[in-house]
């Protein structure tokens, strides 16, 4: 719902479309939004009735408060990229593939050259030099944590307790974490490899780049977004029931090519629909080594928190 | 009489349903809350209340070594120097901290003018915000404790053959100590208390304190309300222990006697370099804060544009909102202090003294009971001022959980919390007011034939106006510039101008970021530089 965001652009098409109204409830980052479900569940009295921008790792643990569509599908699903997993209940409408992002005067001035994998980090060199975002209330974040333990052939704690001296701060989203680094505050933060294309958009050269996505040898890990229904948020009823309709309505709107064609320069992800066309600045955006499924069971999410952060106050 | 006792009872009946609304009720919610006593013990909980309590230790201790000497200085110095000095020592008081910490990032970033002490998001950041901040805070208490020392004492001690550090250790030590300890363990609370300073510098853990983990758990990350509590108790225990501490060197202090005699005239320094330099001294305690005027980034271009910046359409329809949310905020937060403040003066001045004149064991033991009593109403009256404002939104929360709720935002919600936690501040300057009151100039004047409203009009009213006035003017200040009560309560309708800032430095729009930071300093120091000086030399 940000300004410059998908929202404002597509909320009206959808009005308009179903003649009626969408209102928006902004609720930050993927922990924020976990926070409002499972408060919102706890009052019985939901706030919303979809809810968009859930990754993978995030639905998994707000299952509990998400509606299955049981023998209903979404108009357009089997038109999705097919490495897009299909999980019921859950819409992909984007993807992307998470990567540090170097400001290349800021690394000139540092005299640092872009890591090639991701044990790099650990070097001297790069002690404070990092913008990462804290996973605990961070999508982007908790993603790096997953991916670090997955990849680094190193014990988590191990690599954690020494990675945890490297990074300037841990922000406690992406958009601060960014903000810090267009500051110039760091060479490096932890982003998206599509956020290369914004830069270019937005007057960054195609030949000569500022800002470049670094690609890791162990591949970069992949994120797709998605919305979901939200579960016992219709009323009973026939009022309940038309509300229920539109709220399908729209996850179908979603995937559809006059939202899908928007999502390239709105959300900067590649869109879900496989048949979208990309502006010219995302043909340019590096595509992965190899590509990281993370792992997104609720548990297992839990697990690495609770270990990164005893590794992170030096419990270990 | 029956309408004084109509007031009396309403004021009674105030203060007992906002003492146990607003602080006994949340606070026992928190700890029935308690479902998972281990969590108290957990690891990394206990691991960021040993860190909260030693940043708060350290920041203290560092901040009582400067200000103690400084302080001694400019209460020494020539009563014009002593005053502008003082004044500017409170200015710090109306700094928000989300604007401080906004300065700090600007002088420590990579392109600040300190930037070679690579401090910026770490522990050192934090603890050197601190200690600029509380400075000022320590170093006017006992400013204000030093002016009272009759100069007769020190000549005294001169002509006897003292030197300086016999004088000090005899004659000024014992006049400030009381006050110097009180404001050094405030400092300790009040560093254990922060919030935006450690969220805007700590940069996350390892440096991470038990008021933002509390925020975490509540509003940012997934909602768990278990390890909130816990870091809410364990909050309780690192805040109201040095409270009670605070309350003792206060009552120490005022039992002492040491500000009891004024003295009047100049003091010992006439020198004028002395006392430009106490004023340069406090001024520049001060200065770090100045670096949000200057609007300068790596990729905007530089100048003092923050009035231009304001002045630009598209910033004016964000800005003139929140101003307006701010605005409404300090006012009902003011006017609530203000008369919770006035009833709890009342509901005080009514107990009993024990300072009968009649002999006996049992009148003795009576009169000792009610001077108790009096002593334990006026310790809760201060309680609300060491418990941080988090800790009490999240008992807050648990209450009044079916009506009030951080994630639909609430109006009533911040405002009891701000007045609960000014509260204190306002009843601190006008109960010595009410206090030192003389009665029988009020009796002489209805001797003389005035009603009771003409004798308040003319004896009391110029008495209580100043401090009345400097106190709803404190209040406005901090309330404007106030963040952890509006963090957790606010909603994208009630967006005021701290949330404004911090919203704005996540967009990137450092510049307009600034640019309000700008107005919302000019704004609370504003007020702080007119109305300290209403607030006599009362505590705050």
């Amino acid at each position: 719902v940000a300004k410059g965001g998908l929202g404002p652009e597509i909320f009206p098409l959808f009005e308009k479309k179903c003649q009626c109204e969408v209102k928006a409830l902004p609720s930050g980052d993927g922990g924020q939004l976990l926070t409002r479900l499972q408060l919102d569940a706890e009052r019985g009295k939901p706030g919303a009735q979809i809810v968009l921008g859930l990754d993978e790792p995030t639905f998994d643990r707000a299952k509990p408060w998400i509606e299955e569509w049981k023998d209903w599908l979404p108009k357009g699903i089997r038109g999705l990229h097919p490495d897009l997993k299909r999980t019921p209940g859950f819409l992909p409408f984007d993807y992307g593939f998470f990567a540090f992002m170097a400001d290349h005067q800021a690394l000139k001035e540092a005299k640092l050259t872009p890591p090639s994998k991701l044990t790099d980090l650990l070097s001297p060199q790069w002690k404070r030099n990092l913008i990462l975002e804290d996973p605990r209330t961070s999508t982007p974040g908790l993603a790096f944590v997953l991916y670090a333990n997955q990849v680094s052939g190193m014990p988590a704690n191990e690599f954690w307790l020494k990675m945890r001296s490297q990074w300037l701060t841990l922000a406690q989203g992406w958009d601060s974490a960014y903000g810090l680094f267009l500051r110039k505050e760091a060479p490096m933060v932890w982003s998206y490899t599509t956020s290369q294309a914004y830069h270019e958009e937005h007057g960054d050269s195609s030949t000569q780049r500022r800002y470049e996505a670094v690609l890791f040898e162990e591949g970069q890990p992949m994120q797709v977004e998605g919305a979901a229904l939200v579960k016992n948020s219709f009323a009973p009823g026939d009022a309940g029931k038309k509300q229920h309709q539109l709220a399908r309505d729209f996850l179908d709107f979603l995937i559809s090519p006059e939202v899908q064609d928007l999502v390239a320069k709105h959300q900067w992800m590649y869109p879900a629909r496989q048949s979208t066309k990309l502006p010219p600045s995302f043909v340019h955006v590096p595509r992965p080594k190899k590509v990281v499924h993370l792992k997104v069971k609720a548990d297992e999410i839990q697990t690495a928190l609770s270990s990164w952060s005893k590794a992170v106050e030096g419990k270990f | 009489v029956n309408l004084n006792r109509l007031l009396l009872g309403i004021a009674m009946v105030w203060i007992a349903a906002f003492w146990i609304g607003c602080v006994a009720i949340p606070i026992s919610s928190l700890l029935a809350r308690v479902d998972r006593w281990d969590l108290l013990l957990d690891p990394i909980i206990l691991h960021i209340a040993s860190l909260t309590a030693m940043q708060a230790l350290m920041s203290a201790v560092i901040s009582a070594a400067i200000a103690l000497p400084l302080g001694i200085w400019i209460g020494s110095g020539d009563i014009r120097s002593r005053r502008w000095a003082q004044t500017m020592l409170a200015l710090p008081f109306g700094v928000p901290t989300v604007v401080a910490g906004l300065a700090w990032v600007v002088l420590l970033g990579r392109h600040g003018i300190f930037a070679s002490l690579d401090w910026a998001y770490s522990f050192k950041a934090v603890v050197l915000a601190h200690v600029v901040f509380n400075v000022p805070w320590i170093a006017l208490w006992v400013a204000q404790s030093r002016t009272f020392l009759p100069q007769s004492r020190l000549e005294a001690a001169r002509t006897l053959g003292a030197a300086w550090a016999a004088r000090f250790r005899y004659v000024i030590w014992p006049q400030v100590k009381w006050a110097f300890f009180s404001a050094a363990c405030q400092t300790f609370v009040f560093c254990a208390m922060s919030f935006a300073l450690i969220l805007v510098l700590g940069g996350g853990p390892p440096v991470q304190t038990l008021e933002v983990s509390l925020y975490s758990h509540i509003r940012f990350g997934s909602l768990d309300v278990s390890s909130a509590v816990a870091c809410a108790i364990w909050e309780l225990v690192v805040t109201l222990l040095p409270w009670c501490l605070v309350v003792y060197f206060q009552s120490k202090e005022e039992s002492s006697g040491s500000r009891s005699v004024r003295e009047r005239g100049a003091a010992v320094s006439g020198a004028a370099w002395m006392s430009w330099l106490s004023l340069t001294a406090s001024f520049l305690l001060f200065l770090p804060y100045l670096s949000v005027f200057h609007v300068s980034l790596p990729d905007s271009g530089s100048g003092v544009g923050w009035v231009r910046t304001l002045a630009e359409d598209s910033i004016r329809k964000e800005v003139v909102p929140a101003l307006q949310v701010s605005l409404k905020l300090a006012l009902a937060t003011a006017l609530g202090v203000i008369l919770t403040a006035i009833f709890a003066v009342m509901t005080l001045e009514s107990l009993p003294t024990g300072r009968s004149g009649s002999s006996g064991h049992s009148s003795f033991r009576s009169s000792r009971g009610q001077r108790a009593l009096r002593s334990v109403a006026l310790f809760l009256m201060g309680v609300p001022s060491g418990i941080s404002a988090l800790v009490l939104g999240l008992g807050l929360w648990l209450a009044y959980g079916r009506w009030i709720d951080p994630f639909s935002g609430s109006f009533f919600a911040i405002i009891a919390l701000q007045v609960t936690i000014f509260f204190p501040t306002a009843f601190r300057i006008l109960w010595p007011v009410a206090r030192d009151r003389e009665k029988r100039l009020i009796e002489a004047a209805m001797m003389l034939g005035a009603s009771r409203t003409q004798a308040f009009w003319t004896v009391e009213w110029p008495r209580w106006r100043p401090p009345l006035l400097g106190a709803l003017a404190m209040v406005i200040g901090a309330s404007l510039g106030e963040v952890s009560a509006v963090s957790l309560f606010y909603s994208e309708n009630l967006v005021p101008l701290p949330l404004l800032i911090s919203r704005w430095s996540t967009q990137y729009r450092f510049a307009d970021a600034q640019s309000v930071a700008a107005l919302l300093l000019v704004l609370c120091s504003g007020i702080i530089f007119f109305a300290f000086p209403a607030t006599g030399k009362q505590k705050v």
